[in-house]
């Protein structure tokens, strides 16, 4: 009896051993691409998009051929929305399954926390951190070599919505309404602010809220004395719905200005229609767009839910690696995490839902990429421009 | 909107009293178990988050209206809180534990309970179906959100049927005894065992009515339960033990916590407020109250 126990113990511990070697010994005849997404956290709503775009496009790559005759494998990893985790899994993706390249997370903060990783690590990752310290180096001012951007930076998005604001809506006195300890949020706020600044405008109230707050009335009302003409509120899903409702309550009846998570949460599934009226936000995609129908149709078909930005956006950074990939393969018959590398810089034109993607090889974000200006009416957003974010300067 | 000085300030009271309105609820729900069982009972906020999400199915699923969903929540929160003292307390009660063991069982449960709705629910956020209309009342430049006043409302028939109950009742003059002497109670032919049960069953059911008015007004979370550390610290300015205490505890720490954050901020307040409860403890440590116990745990 204890022999056979011991036996199955013995086993037991092999078998995660043997499915590894198994996994390891796929990588020739299979391209192993990682996966880092919070698939079960707070942030899931982002993570499964991400992910199920990426899963989407693998099936139609793979059906067609692969890459070279090789197929795509795709390795996921669930951060639960912990950035900690994320690095665990990026080392894990790289160390232990040898994957080529990795698809990241669309978190600023863990953005942040992989780029010196990267670094050391020499195995590219294109996400969706959108902060841009998570592709350039504060300290250097240089690009991370293995950081890539497939979606317009939080600095192009804020400065979209605050050009917008102010030459379309011809808005000057702005108060702003952020949670200082997401990066997320800061990345949207400080430019927004300098932009706003630079361009004839003034910034009449800041307010800043705690991750762990659920009550911003005090901050409201102080922003309701400072008179505003508008309020820029660039916050998290969870925070969208409580800020809106609670500015509502309060009376506010300055033009609320809000960043690319208020679909879906400032939507009426959400957030009271009467709450989210006239708020106005950019998004990466035109949801009124006909190409995004069939890809919306497909999507909801079988995954049973909608597409949300981050699906269109996630297919495109995927696209884009894939492309890399391809072109690696096209002049010199392999493939290495830094030829990879070197082939993302040189990302021209790839035709994604958000538009057309280069990928500048100074910043390592897009550039000349649009987007999309949309007014919440009855619960609904409704299309109002295509928009270039202006340039940083 | 021309907002004057002091309509703000009294605006800002208005956000204080309704933020502390919340808090009071959760405060005496956690100074009853208090006020018999001597211990802290942190295992409240994790009733209060079940409940939450109770009322919430019932009301995306059963399409339940306001008032039938906050009686599902508030039973729901009830009957929770005699499954927890069965569970978890009882035995340690019977052996005469320390009061540590049960502020250890009672933080633990908090954590078993929010990790179950973990598994159940994931940790993304829910928002409640609209069962009442965003409505704003606006009293010259002060406007306050029906909600708020709904929450208010529900908060003061809770206390009313609460004190009724503890003074007028056959239970309620028995939990009252026991909570004077639990031994002494025992030896006068009450049995305890289902008088400690009936305070947590009360208790509960104004964690589940707490939950459902939180869900309500803020979303629906895993962890919203730990706004239970707002009512432990509510009742610790009131007095652990007394009602009356935390409840009043409760208002003067919404209050102060709205005023603070519009005078200095969010990052500092929660700081500040912190440093002004330890000052508070060691000028007054019996709470405004002025009941002081030796086994505070």
């Amino acid at each position: 009896m204890r022999k056979s126990l011991a036996l199955f113990l013995i086993l037991a511990m092999l078998a995660p051993v043997a499915v590894l070697a198994a996994g390891c010994s796929g990588g020739s005849n299979e391209i192993l691409i990682g996966n880092i997404q919070d698939l079960s956290g707070p942030n899931k709503a982002f993570g499964l998009a991400m992910t199920n775009a990426a899963e989407m496009y693998k099936e139609k790559l793979n059906a067609a051929g692969g890459i070279n005759g090789k197929k795509v494998r795709i390795i996921s990893y669930d951060t639960k929305s912990e950035v900690q985790e994320a690095i665990n899994a990026y080392q894990r993706l790289v160390d232990q399954d040898k994957v080529l390249a990795v698809l990241g997370p669309p978190i600023a903060n863990m953005g942040i926390a992989l780029a010196p990783i990267a670094e050391g690590k020499k195995v590219p990752i294109v996400g969706l951190f959108m902060d841009e310290k998570a592709t350039t180096n504060s300290k250097t001012g240089k690009p991370y070599t293995y950081m890539f951007l497939g979606q317009n930076s939080s600095g192009a998005q804020a400065r979209a919505i605050a050009a917008y604001a102010i030459n379309d809506l011809k808005l000057k006195k702005f108060a702003i309404l952020y949670n200082q300890q997401n990066a997320y949020s800061v990345s949207l706020a400080e430019p927004f602010i300098a932009y706003v600044t630079a361009n004839g405008g003034t910034i009449v109230d800041k307010e800043t809220f705690m991750t762990a707050d659920k009550d911003y009335k005090a901050q409201l009302t102080k922003i309701r004395q400072a008179k505003p003409e508008a309020i820029y509120m660039p916050n998290y899903p969870q925070e969208i719905p409580l800020t809106l409702q609670q500015a509502y309550d309060l009376g506010i009846k300055a033009t609320i200005l809000g960043d690319n998570s208020y679909i879906p949460f400032a939507t009426s599934s959400n957030t009271d229609p009467k709450a989210s009226e006239g708020v106005y936000f950019p998004y990466g995609v035109d949801p009124s767009d006909a190409k995004l129908k069939q890809f919306s149709d497909e999507y909801l078909a079988k995954f049973g839910y909608a597409a949300i930005a981050q699906s269109y956006s996630g297919w495109d950074a995927f696209g884009a690696l894939i492309e890399a990939i391809k072109r690696s393969y096209a002049a010199s018959k392999k493939v290495t995490p830094d030829m990879v590398t070197t082939e993302m810089n040189k990302t021209k034109d790839f035709p994604g839902y958000q538009g057309s993607l280069t990928i500048s090889p100074d910043t390592h974000r897009p550039v000349g990429l649009p987007m999309i200006i949309l007014q919440m009416k009855g619960g609904k957003p409704t299309t109002l421009a295509k928009v270039i974010p202006p340039a940083e300067k | 909107m021309g907002d004057s000085f002091w309509s703000v300030v009294v605006q800002q009271i208005v956000n204080g009293v309704s933020l502390g309105a919340v808090y009071a609820l959760i405060a005496v729900g956690f100074a009853l178990v208090f006020n018999v069982l001597k211990f802290s009972n942190f295992s409240h906020g994790g009733v209060l988050a079940i409940s939450a999400y109770v009322g919430y199915f019932a009301a995306l699923k059963l399409h339940l209206s306001l008032i039938p969903v906050l009686l599902v929540g508030t039973l729901a929160g009830g009957l929770i809180a005699c499954g927890v003292e069965f569970v978890a307390f009882r035995s340690i009660r019977k052996k005469r534990g320390q009061l540590v063991y049960f502020f250890v069982t009672s933080v633990t449960m908090l954590m078993l309970l929010e990790q179950v709705l973990v598994i159940f629910f994931g940790a993304s956020f829910f928002t409640y179906p609209r069962l009442i209309s965003l409505t704003t009342l606006t009293i010259g430049q002060v406007s306050i959100s029906v909600l708020y006043v709904l929450m208010m409302v529900a908060s003061a028939i809770a206390f009313g049927v609460l004190a009724w109950a503890l003074r007028f009742t056959r239970v309620g003059i028995a939990i009252r005894a026991a909570s004077n002497d639990l031994i002494t109670t025992n030896l006068m032919g009450v049995n305890v065992d289902f008088i400690v049960l009936a305070t947590f069953f009360v208790s509960g059911l104004l964690a589940g009515l707490s939950g459902v008015l939180l869900g309500m007004s803020y979303t629906l979370y895993p962890q919203i339960g730990q706004l239970v550390v707002k009512g432990f610290i509510a009742s610790v300015l009131g007095g652990l033990g007394s009602l009356v205490g935390a409840a009043l505890g409760a208002l003067a720490l919404g209050v102060v916590e709205v005023l603070l954050i519009s005078v200095m901020g969010s990052g500092l307040s929660p700081a500040v407020i912190f440093a002004m409860m330890v000052i508070f403890l060691l000028v007054r440590p019996q709470g405004f109250a002025g009941v002081s116990f030796q086994e505070k745990a």
